[in-house]
């Protein structure tokens, strides 16, 4: 901004379409003295296909200036948009337009194919292969990145599917812009790194969680045979590679092919890929580090997961010779970007919407806010009671004894206002003066990093109706989407013209940050988000001991929140702990096969909290509604987190907790009242002691289901109990053994089971009407073991005990499978069975085999 | 008495409190024109200055990374 005038206070402020009806407002507050010139950035989002964008400079509400300014290109979000960081940017130059092949969401090409076909855009070609899976051939976009440009917003970072840095002192980064890559990267971006002898400016100043390669040395080598493979084009003779040496850090696994020779994942991908007929098979496996070129003692290019993101390592400088004037380079290039993963976008009437993969959000359980402010419904209806017989009976009687009845004309309406008021301002106390703040957090322990990560999702609701204003620091890491709408529709009118949009929201980038919504209704929840990270010492679970079916653990509350209703996982095995509060330590003991042993998720839930839901004539718990909000929280907070260690032979601890996670937060310039509802998460690998014996009971090791043509439509997973069975089909589990572990015996089970759900409508029925009979329908089973040493499958019976030679059922990848072959399905049609109103028809659901094992820790 | 009351009324405005009358009202007077002669011209100043000393703003934007943009995502 040029100021050739007088001083100006004003805002700069863009005007962002949401979507066809309704826009935002971007603004920065600025002050610019007398001739003087400012730059401004402000990051915005892009939401609509329309180029134009209006820029308003504006004091005390009065445009000042107003501009309209044209996008040159606006990349659809099927696009891949690669970020170039280096000291030669032009040598990337040929991946512009560059088309790169990968798998997307089904669904989602489909609606990119029906805008195509419309002639919305028509930038990619959509492949659909066999049995439905879908590759696109997407086209990249480079975009050439100066030291300066690299965003140090997260959000406008989440605009690039792909960031290659080489020949780049990336020590010129600010903290703030390397914080930044290092979350794109964890949250769904791909960072490629090429080093060579240049890795000390690349690699070496790059924060800790980005540097998974371990550099030892460099070295210069004839440029490797995979290499040539990967790409399909050789180097001239005298070609040196320089590269990097080192440790790659993960155990490289070599893969089995289809046709069962074993070879190396790297290998086998390039093989694949250099006669670009790249499987789906080989794309949908992408997700996973390895080794893409070379092996594990001389790995040419290495890919790293990040949690939802990748980092491809590669050990030269893909800018410098021989690469930079080598024929295959392309190839390469197509080979290398084909196993990036894209960003997930959504699309929505006339708008495409940037969708976060990591995004922990509870809005169902922030969009109820807990009912402690009811009024006195009791006394209330005393009043009123009292009202009524004082208006009618006992007035008439006064009245009537004075003759004075034609007082009633002032007498009741008095008394009727006198009850009025009073009830009004009994009720009154039980009014919210202020917006009210629901707040729900999941408190995920970390002892590796010693941190408390805390992910919040908030419900914020204006006790007024009209305009709703957030203030807050910039510090506090408060995300909200100004896209969020209930619905979305296309407006246009014959003549192609758009409506007016209205502004609906006004983002003013000061500190503090407001953000203001206008035209809010009274107590419509706004979704807001907003996390952060705290210190944490030490560990909760102190000891663990597994012995003769008993379980005991040491709990040591180390962090400043009370652990209420605590409970520990191990396995599918469930046992309540009780509150935990701050300092204080607690044993759990427990037996396995203990009433107090839960064995699953939902089992547990109902236990402790009563059941989601009953139905009209059974009795309903004491205190119905608080226990279910209780249970609401767990199950919304922490069943994700069980999930994610249930397969993995860990204990994981869960609690719940009301504290304040002290977010700074004020609404419609005051201090809400906030309810805040948490939960608390730690979880530590089971580790068996070496060289002693090791006895785990069932329920520990989880069995997977193996899915595959034959059984994915006749066998379903019915939650975390079984599998619910349709038609006759092989169903087959596979059982990961702990690493290191020498297996001397084991035993299985097999059984069927009836969910609870049909439990309780039994009870119900029954409670209704007591003659009704269950009538279970069996369906015939048999059970193998499949062999490892002669790869046979041997019959089994369904509780069966291997005592000797255990070790032969183990494969090389340390697993056990077995197998449930369902022989003979029950008549599930006749209608016999359904002529007799008291018999309850169902059919039983086959149980998740379970382990025990008998072994020594290596 | 209801003469006397009137005459009362009229000493107070056309009296011996004529003069105080006259001096309330001339001072109010003075008081109004005075605050008018200031209120004016910074009016007329101010009109004078949006004129002559106009904001004189010029804008000049770059979006994106040299106008490309990714739709769905934030640009700068």
């Amino acid at each position: 901004m040029v100021n050739k005038g007088r001083a100006i206070e004003g805002e700069v402020q863009i005007e962002v379409m949401i979507d066809s009806q309704n826009k935002t407002v971007f603004a920065k507050p600025f002050s610019l003295p007398e001739a003087s010139v400012k730059e401004f950035v402000i990051n915005a989002p892009v939401y609509t296909a329309r180029k134009n964008v209006i820029i308003k400079a504006v004091e005390k509400g009065k445009v000042l200036k107003n501009m309209e300014y044209k996008f040159t290109e606006l990349i659809p979000p099927d696009k891949k948009l690669i970020g170039v960081l280096s000291s030669d940017n032009a040598a990337y130059g040929f991946l512009n337009g560059i088309k790169v092949k990968g798998l997307v969401d089904s669904q989602y090409a489909e609606k990119m194919n029906i805008m195509k076909a419309s002639g919305a855009y028509s930038a990619s070609r959509v492949a659909v292969s066999s049995e439905g899976s879908t590759t696109v051939e997407a086209e990249c976009i480079l975009v050439p990145v100066e030291a300066s440009e690299v965003p140090d917003d997260i959000n406008v970072m989440y605009g690039f599917d792909i960031l290659i840095v080489s020949g780049f002192d990336t020590s010129t980064l600010s903290e703030k812009q390397s914080g930044v890559l290092e979350k794109w990267v964890g949250d769904g971006g791909t960072l490629i790194l090429g080093t060579g002898l240049d890795w000390k400016k690349v690699y070496a100043p790059l924060p800790l969680g980005l540097k998974k390669f371990e550099v030892t040395g460099t070295k210069s080598v004839t440029p490797p045979n995979e290499l040539i493979d990967f790409s399909g084009a050789d180097f001239s003779d005298d070609a040196k590679l320089d590269i990097v040496t080192g440790k790659i850090g993960f155990e490289y696994l070599k893969s089995t092919t289809a046709d069962g020779t074993t070879e190396a994942a790297g290998t086998s991908t390039a093989s694949k890929a250099a006669t670009e007929e790249t499987s789906d098979a080989a794309l949908v496996n992408i997700f996973k580090n390895d080794v893409i070129i070379g092996n594990a003692e001389n790995a040419i290019v290495t890919k790293y997961v990040l949690n939802s993101g990748l980092i491809v390592f590669l050990s030269f400088d893909p800018a410098m010779e021989p690469l930079a004037g080598w024929s295959g380079k392309e190839a390469f290039w197509r080979n290398l970007l084909a196993q990036s993963i894209a960003n997930g976008f959504r699309e929505e009437g006339s708008g495409y919407y940037y969708v976060r993969s990591n995004t922990d959000s509870a809005f169902n359980l922030t969009s109820q806010v807990p009912q402690d402010k009811e009024p006195p419904f009791t006394f209330m209806f005393i009043t009123i009671a009292v009202y009524i017989v004082i208006i009618g009976p006992l007035m008439y009687i006064l009245l009537k004894r004075k003759d004075r009845r034609d007082l009633n004309w002032i007498v009741i309406p008095a008394a009727s206002l006198i009850c009025l008021t009073f009830i009004y301002f009994v009720g009154f106390s039980t009014r919210y003066s202020t917006a009210v703040l629901n707040t729900a957090s999941i408190i995920t322990l970390n002892t590796e990093k010693q941190s408390m990560e805390v992910q919040t999702s908030m419900g914020v609701f204006n006790n007024k109706r009209g305009d709703l204003a957030l203030t807050y620091s910039n510090d506090s890491n408060i995300e909200f989407d100004v896209a969020a709408s209930d619905s979305r529709t296309y407006t246009s009118y014959s003549n192609g013209n758009e409506p007016e949009a209205t502004t609906v929201s006004k983002v003013v980038l000061s500190e503090p940050v407001k953000y203001e919504l206008y035209d809010v209704s009274m107590w419509e929840s706004k979704n807001i988000q907003a996390s952060k990270s705290e210190a944490f010492s030490g560990k909760l679970i102190e000891s663990v001991l597994i012995k003769d079916g008993k379980f005991k653990a040491v709990i040591k509350n180390t962090t400043q929140y009370e652990l209420l209703d605590a409970f520990l996982t191990i396995g599918s095995n469930f046992i309540s702990a009780g509150d935990i509060l701050p300092d204080q330590e607690k044993t759990i003991e427990a037996a396995f096969d203990s009433q107090s042993v839960y064995k699953s998720f939902q089992a547990y839930l109902n236990a402790m909290y009563g059941r989601s839901y009953y139905s009209s004539n059974s009795a309903v718990p004491d205190d119905y509604r608080e226990k279910l909000r209780k249970r609401n929280a767990v199950d919304t907070l922490l069943y994700n987190k069980y999930n994610s260690i249930k397969n993995k032979s860990g204990i994981g601890l869960y609690a719940l907790n009301y504290q304040d996670m002290g977010y700074d937060l004020e609404i419609n310039d005051e201090i809400p009242v906030t309810y805040s509802t948490n939960a608390v998460f730690y979880s530590t690998d089971l580790i068996f002691e070496k060289g002693l014996e090791v006895d785990i009971p069932s329920g520990i090791i989880l069995p997977q289901l193996v899915q595959n043509q034959d059984n994915e439509k006749y066998a379903q997973l019915d939650g975390d109990d079984g599998i619910e069975i349709e038609q006759l089909c092989d169903v087959d589990f596979t059982y990961t053994l702990p690493e290191n572990f020498s297996l001397e015996e084991f035993s299985l089970k097999f059984g069927t089971y009836l969910p609870l759900s049909v439990k309780y409508r039994l009870e119900d029925r029954q409670a209704n009407n007591s003659g009704v009979q269950l009538k279970l329908l069996q369906n015939r089973y048999e059970y193998y073991l499949y062999n490892s040493s002669n790869d046979k499958w041997e019959k089994i019976e369904s509780i069966h005990s291997q005592l000797k030679e255990a070790s032969r059922y183990v494969d090389a990848k340390n697993s056990l499978k077995v197998r449930i072959k369902v022989v003979e399905m029950a008549d599930r049609d006749s209608e016999d069975l359904y002529k007799d109103s008291s018999l309850y028809v169902q059919v039983e659901r086959l149980a998740l085999p379970e382990l025990q094992l008998k072994g020594v820790t290596k | 008495m209801k003469k006397s009351t009137n005459s009362i009324k009229s000493q107070w405005f056309f009296g011996c409190k004529k003069r105080a009358f006259r001096f309330i009202m001339l001072s109010a007077v003075l008081v109004f024109t005075i605050a008018v002669n200031i209120v004016i011209p910074l009016k007329a100043y101010s009109a004078n200055s949006s004129s002559n000393s106009k904001a004189e703003l010029e804008m000049e934007v770059n979006a994106g990374f040299d106008g490309v943009a990714k739709l769905g995502a934030y640009t700068p």
